[in-house]
């Protein structure tokens, strides 16, 4: 007989259930197989009526982030070798609300991303006849790897901070302000600094680091908040001494 | 409205059938994938287009797992089912049609290429009766005019022939 390994997967359903509650599968154990391929086993070949996101299957698309024992996880990326023999524990991600088994609302994140403008800001716009904003391959390192951010959310839920306080602003977006504040096209921090220096902005992080350890994609999210710590406490000094200085 | 209703009636209250979803797109992917490849004949083509009819007629035999009106993915999953098995019928619809080899359409039973007859665009229509037919529409060549594609030893002989 194949091997296999168990499952704990939360169940929810709005329409039927008082609470989330975990049910077990058994799914084939293949040493190739992610978590992911798990719940695609399972939605295929047992019970059509489990619902998760996914897309890409290849740690790009930032759909499918759940709490794989415990620990927030891109369950593409999450290989059942690891967890062997099992069980297997999978949960919507933390701190958010669940719409119904692993999917969970996202909106408190898509509104505070908005928030932090995190775009291109110019004071004056070049008309398309006008080309390119230019830069160098050195202007770009500086804030590259914060530009690696797929949205997925793992640091939300790997966030204490997050979880005590649903206002902090949180790690994905404030690395995500930091991506444009360094992006040397960029015109806008003034702008975002009015969100980001606020109490829920920035100085919520107690530099717990969680997030860093959670990001898939080496954003470093807590890097690029205390980086922002500092930016937002020199203007704070700045203004006091000049105060006409203010641009 | 129409639409709504025709989901529930079709996919969301039906309680009898036996297919599962995932059974059908598995085995679509499989006679897609013997068939209408790359490389492709007269009778790979015919078997896959007999394969599909067959699965069509499966497709609606399928039951769901879930009825909920929240967030239910294999609702979605079999709405998308319906459509690809459509987009499959077409693909292998106009690839028999084609007895000609251009791009990723290899036919091994008409290696050559045919801008007489085959330098068109072919949409496929839906009769009243349920069957398909291939009509044609020109193609508009504007900056790339179409040439042999060669490769290896072929493209240098190419560029001689050329005067390069």
């Amino acid at each position: 007989m194949a091997e296999t390994i168990q499952l704990e997967v939360t169940r929810y359903s709005p329409e039927h259930d008082a609470a989330p509650a975990l049910q077990r599968f058994e799914v084939p154990y293949r040493k190739d197989w992610v978590v992911l391929d798990a719940l695609n086993y399972i939605k295929d070949k047992l019970d059509g009526s489990l619902s998760y996101r996914w897309s890409c299957r290849m740690g790009i698309c930032g759909s499918c982030g759940m709490m794989v024992n415990g620990e927030p996880k891109l369950t593409c990326a999450t290989f059942l070798s690891h967890y062997a023999p099992g069980a297997v524990r999978v949960e919507p991600l933390r701190y958010f609300p669940v719409v119904r088994d692993l999917v969970i609302e996202m909106t408190d994140f898509m509104v505070k991303l908005q928030k932090v403008k995190p775009w291109i800001i110019r004071k004056d716009e070049k008309s398309i006849a006008d080309g390119e904003y230019r830069q160098t391959p050195q202007q770009l390192d500086v804030y590259k790897q914060f530009s690696m951010c797929i949205n997925c959310m793992l640091c939300y839920a790997a966030c204490p901070v997050y979880g005590l306080d649903p206002l902090f602003t949180g790690p994905a977006a404030i690395a995500l302000a930091q991506r444009y504040n360094m992006d040397s096209r960029d015109e806008g921090a003034r702008e975002r600094m009015d969100i980001l220096s606020q109490h829920e902005g920035i100085w919520a992080c107690t530099f717990v680091g969680e997030c860093t350890k959670a990001c898939p994609k080496n954003v470093d999210p807590a890097g690029a908040i205390q980086q922002y710590k500092l930016t937002a406490a020199k203007e704070w000094f700045k203004s006091l001494l000049v105060p006409w200085g203010a641009k | 409205m129409d639409e709504d209703r025709r989901l529930k009636k079709q996919l969301l209250e039906k309680t009898e059938g036996r297919e599962h979803i995932a059974t059908i797109r598995d085995e679509m992917q499989k006679a897609i994938e013997n068939g209408a490849g790359i490389y492709r004949t007269g009778t790979s083509l015919g078997d896959a287009a007999a394969r599909l009819r067959q699965l069509q007629q499966r497709y609606t035999n399928t039951v769901l797992d879930d009825r909920g009106l929240t967030f239910n993915t294999e609702l979605i999953a079999a709405m998308e089912l319906g459509f690809m098995l459509d987009v499959a019928e077409a693909i292998v619809r106009c690839a028999l049609h084609r007895t000609e080899s251009r791009g990723a359409h290899q036919r091994t039973d008409f290696p050559k290429r045919d801008d007489e007859k085959f330098l068109v665009h072919s949409l496929v229509h839906r009769n009243a009766d349920g069957s398909s037919r291939v009509e044609h529409l020109p193609v508009k060549i504007t900056r790339w005019p179409p040439g042999e594609r060669v490769y290896g030893e072929q493209t240098q002989a190419k560029d001689v022939q050329a005067g390069r």
